[in-house]
């Protein structure tokens, strides 16, 4: 018994690391072709036998870039619409969330029920309509247009719902007996208390609208108010021909962010673990 | 709430306005903290999705008034499940989509995790590789993919000849693209799912690990009786919201296949966004959307009902 | 009392920052097209920025989407109230459109000025049934045979094919399919996935072979006819000797070198000039399109496109003397700024006869010339309410012919009775 396991376990280990290396590598790997290949030039690509390496690497790909994309607007664009919804969801959520744990007023109820009820609504199902009401005020190509729709979440009502009722109801009742107005509770007791979930909540929502895709499609005409995600879909045909050219945009819209997620792994990791246990 | 509900002296739905002037207050200060986000809700969710059932029963091409749509009835429901190849088809792509994403996604996503949760060294660094393609736009995957399955000049095909295998069409390929992008849908998100199944591990305390040891069960049996059992409210949260999302797929099927070839990796909300913003089918894609959305409501119902009662059971 | 007075507060509140935030607008003028390459964006702006000189009060905007986005784009822009004053769309549209109410009437003067310079097929192209014309016409694109000389003598022919025995036979002799079932070189390149590029050389061929899209008054659908299926069963043996394969991209693949032939349109000339795998001037070949068994001549397909005005557009006499301006001729001989743009940037026949004089020169090379003389016999495509929608239905059905998932006969009838309620639906609502 002794003797079977003490050969068996380095074999097992060997085993586990060579399982994760390898599907480690499946994941990173495109990436690493992608930067491979937009250091390629347009007949390195294509060549017959296919060549695993540029010969030289053609850092010239990247600027050539510039010229046609407008890579610092579209950065640009893409923060400022998903810190102002980011910002947004948190604010709004938390307060609601507040509001339905640790207040009692009419219809409190009814109207979470309600929320909870739209947490099932499927986007899609509301694309039509919300196009049309956005259009309604005005609002197609413009920022209001792509940020406004996402600034309240039912999902982050109910997650922030969630946490704030595990908040003994003394601290609040403390404050009060101090004299503390309704908004400095939340400000100074609620908010520093949930910080987890906020973080958890932000992370979701950031990474949700860094990457969305359909609705600014849609709302958004105009060259100088496109996402990063609209720029990546009008490089594919400008770049159609030139897929060393469309490597290297794409590379240059998705690493910065990879780097910054490398970073902050720790938080956005947790963070994400925590909707599982709480959701 | 049976309590609550016989002490109620007047119907629920009239207010009970607190007697205290600071009661009242503090009721004025809650309405204050919902109104916003109630307000949003209404205007972008609840609203439309009543519009959207009501533009579901007419015929409208979004650039004539609201006021002069054509009543059709049930006739785009009828149309679409009945008489439009297109819905039906991308209908059962859909499904399969969401089948085999969420079977490997659950499969793989517990496997990796159970393997990250043993004795190992560096698992934050392998956390943080299997999370990449997470926080990575689909449209920029999409890209990377239809290039790396390219037939002509992918990597992966030159990888298989090279090694004396046949050359695949992939995403160009009728019977293939499909379940190449089940596979790129599994390569974004298995990370974020290997994420939840390890938090959920770490959460299973020692204590029962140990206890089976001295009952001297198997790592098998651990598995089955302990891990399997404790794990399914994280396992009800993976199916059913991977099944969520997977049913509503856009981004990476519009921007690689396009539902191509000949429809054969057609998803509904991709159908659903060409009848409405293509051919300015309001009133059908309005209907498809309820029908899909019928179908989610539908399944994520069964989903909890069984993996909820079996957690039940044992 | 004091909670309604709060929530009312709220609501001005929400309703004020909603106000502010729609309110600047701006007074340019905005031009959208699907040109988008660098070097037509570059040509554009030139012509733009041309203008503004001569003209110091108005300022143009040039918007371009991707030709798949156009249609959508002109659609909810339009909805969004946002729509550009100025369009360049495909003729297709027309119909629904104007059905739509989305376009201005053009002044007489413009009228008047395409009536004089403008063969009398193209006005057509750019009017409705009822006879009005709404634009300036742009391109005219027949399609014809291009073909890769070298590959064709390589698999031992000296001339391109003039019936469908002859362009199979060719076809399959030229496609090479290595041990690991790569296929190195193909025989006929098609364009999968794009609508025009299945649909146009599908009817080159039907026409080639005597057939019809739909029927004269265009209430119905012809394409399911004996001549209909031979064409679609042209495809399913070409897919069957290995003479053509969908997962190859005509597109791409002939500018490389690979691919033996394809049946496209003159504009692709820039691209095959700059092509590394093929010499334009001693390597590339155009022929008329083969013809069938039931047809007695080579026939083909034309489509056009146009600029047009937006009937929302607050400027349309600008917008229309803008689009004057790129159209008509500044000085006599000269040609126009979008006629030397389409001949020189994109190698497309120009509609205006000036133009057509005055690039005389850069359209007699042995690839434009080819076309010009097509397009005296080209068919011009049947526009009609609800066509993007039939042409679109049809594209997927060819596709699933050639990705051999079903035969022509049910492939055309299943599309001729969706054809055909569209054409009925369509015809409906403009009489209710």
């Amino acid at each position: 018994m002794q003797s079977e396991s003490a050969l068996l376990q380095p074999l097992a280990r060997a085993l586990k690391y060579v399982t994760l290396a390898l599907g480690a590598f499946v994941m990173v790997f495109p990436f690493v072709w992608m930067i491979i290949a937009s250091l390629m030039t347009a007949g390195e690509i294509q060549l017959r036998p296919p060549v695993w390496l540029p010969a030289e690497p053609q850092f010239r790909n990247y600027s050539e870039l510039g010229e046609s994309i407008p890579m610092g607007r579209l950065y640009f664009n893409s923060l400022f619409t998903s810190a102002l919804i980011v910002f947004g969801v948190l604010l709004s959520s938390s307060l609601a969330g507040f509001a339905f744990a640790k207040y009692r007023f009419p219809g409190r109820e009814f109207l979470f029920y309600l929320i909870l009820a739209t947490m099932m609504i499927p986007f899609f199902v509301t694309l039509i309509p919300v196009f049309f009401i956005v259009r309604q005020l005005g609002w197609i190509d413009t920022y209001q247009g792509l940020v406004v729709p996402g600034l309240t979440s039912a999902y982050g009502i109910f997650l922030m719902r969630q946490f704030i009722i595990t908040l003994p109801d003394e601290l609040i009742d403390a404050a009060r007996i101090d004299g503390a107005s309704e908004l400095r509770i939340f400000w100074r007791i609620i908010v520093p208390l949930v910080k987890p979930a906020l973080a958890t909540l932000g992370t979701f929502t950031f990474i949700g609208s860094w990457n969305a895709f359909l609705w600014p499609l849609l709302v958004i005409n105009s060259r100088e108010l496109m996402t990063l995600p609209l720029g990546i879909n009008s490089m594919k045909s400008l770049y159609a021909d030139n897929t060393h050219l469309l490597m290297a945009g794409t590379a240059v819209a998705v690493l910065p962010m990879l780097c910054v997620f490398i970073f902050l792994q720790r938080y956005f990791i947790q963070g994400i673990a925590l909707t599982g246990l709480k959701g | 709430m049976q309590a609550r509900l016989s002490r109620r002296r007047r119907a629920w739905w009239l207010p009970e306005i607190p007697k205290s002037a600071l009661m009242r207050r503090r009721m004025l200060w809650a309405y204050a903290f919902v109104a916003a986000p109630v307000v949003a809700l209404l205007v972008f969710l609840l609203g439309p999705i009543l519009f959207s059932g009501w533009v579901s029963l007419h015929r409208w091409d979004m650039l004539s008034p609201v006021s002069e749509m054509p009543w059709r009835g049930l006739s785009n429901y009828r149309y679409l499940l009945t008489k439009d190849p297109v819905f039906l088809k991308s209908l059962g792509n859909t499904f399969f989509f969401a089948i085999g994403g969420v079977g490997a996604n659950t499969i793989l996503g517990l496997g990796f995790a159970l393997l990250l949760n043993s004795r190992i060294r560096g698992r934050a660094i392998w956390r943080v590789l299997y999370f990449m393609p997470v926080i990575t736009a689909p449209l920029a995957l999409a890209v990377m993919f239809a290039f790396i399955f390219d037939r002509n000049y992918g990597l992966v095909n030159n990888v298989i000849t090279a090694i004396g295998l046949p050359r695949q069409p992939f995403l160009s390929g009728p019977n293939q693209a499909l379940l190449t992008l089940v596979f790129i849908a599994v390569y974004q998100f298995v990370g974020y799912y290997i994420v939840l199944f390890l938090a959920g591990l770490q959460g299973i305390p020692q204590d029962y690990y140990d206890a089976a040891q001295v009952d001297g069960a198997g790592k098998l049996q651990e598995f089955r009786y302990i891990t399997l059992p404790l794990l399914r409210p994280v396992m009800l949260f993976v199916v059913v919201t991977n099944t969520i999302g997977a049913l509503q797929v856009f981004d990476l099927v519009f921007a690689t296949t396009g539902g191509a070839p000949a429809n054969s990796s057609m998803t509904v909300v991709l159908h659903m966004y060409n009848t409405a913003f293509k051919f300015s089918r309001m009133g059908r894609a309005s209907a498809m959307a309820f029908i899909l959305f019928g179908i989610i409501l539908l399944i994520t119902i069964v989903q909890v009902r069984l993996l909820r009662d079996r957690a039940y059971q044992d | 009392m004091r909670t309604q007075r709060m929530l009312t507060g709220l609501l001005l509140c929400l309703l004020l920052i909603m106000g502010a935030a729609a309110a600047a607008q701006d007074t340019t003028l905005t031009m959208l097209t699907h040109w988008g390459t660098e070097g037509q964006l570059a040509a554009q702006q030139a012509i733009i920025d041309a203008y503004m000189e001569a003209n110091p009060e108005v300022a143009i905007e040039l918007v371009t989407v991707d030709f798949g986005e156009l249609r959508t784009k002109i659609i909810t822009g339009r909805t969004a109230g946002i729509s550009a004053d100025v369009y360049h769309f495909y003729h297709l549209w027309l119909p629904d459109f104007v059905n739509a109410g989305v376009l201005a009437e053009p002044p007489q003067d413009s009228l008047t000025y395409i009536n004089d310079n403008v063969a009398q097929g193209t006005i057509d192209a750019v009017s409705t049934s009822d006879g009005q014309t709404w634009g300036y016409p742009t391109e005219v694109n027949p399609y014809l045979l291009v073909y890769n000389k070298r590959l064709l003598a390589e698999a031992g022919y000296d001339a391109p094919p003039a019936n469908w025995e002859e362009l199979k036979e060719i076809a399959a002799a030229i496609t090479q399919v290595d041990d690991t079932g790569a296929i190195s070189q193909l025989g006929l390149g098609v364009m999968a996935g794009w609508d025009s590029g299945i649909v146009h050389p599908f009817s080159a061929l039907l026409f080639s072979n005597g057939g019809a899209y739909l029927s004269e008054d265009r209430t119905i659908a012809e394409f399911n006819s004996a001549e209909g299926v031979e064409t679609l069963q042209l495809y399913a043996d070409l897919v069957a000797n290995g003479g053509t394969d969908a997962s190859i991209s005509g597109l791409g693949d002939f500018p490389s070198g690979t691919v033996g032939m394809v049946i496209m349109a003159p504009w692709w000339r820039a691209t095959l000039r700059a092509a590394e795998g093929i010499d334009f001037d001693t390597e590339v070949g155009v022929a008329e399109i083969p013809v069938g068994p039931s047809g007695d001549a080579p026939s083909s397909i034309a489509y056009t496109w146009l600029f047009a005005v937006d009937s929302n557009s607050p400027n349309k006499p600008a917008a229309w003397d803008f689009i004057h301006w790129m159209n008509a001729e500044q000085e006599a001989g000269a040609g126009s700024a979008i006629g030397d743009f389409l001949v020189n940037a994109l190698g497309a026949i120009p509609s205006f006869n000036h133009d057509q004089a005055a690039f005389a020169e850069s359209m007699s090379d042995h690839y434009v010339s080819a076309f010009v003389a097509a397009s005296a016999y080209a068919q011009p495509e049947q526009i009609v309410a609800g066509g993007q929608e039939i042409k679109t239905l049809l594209q997927v059905e060819i596709e699933a012919v050639l990705a051999g998932m079903t035969n022509p006969e049910e492939a055309l009838a299943s599309v001729e009775m969706q054809a055909n309620a569209i054409l009925e639906e369509h015809r409906m609502m403009a009489e209710e």
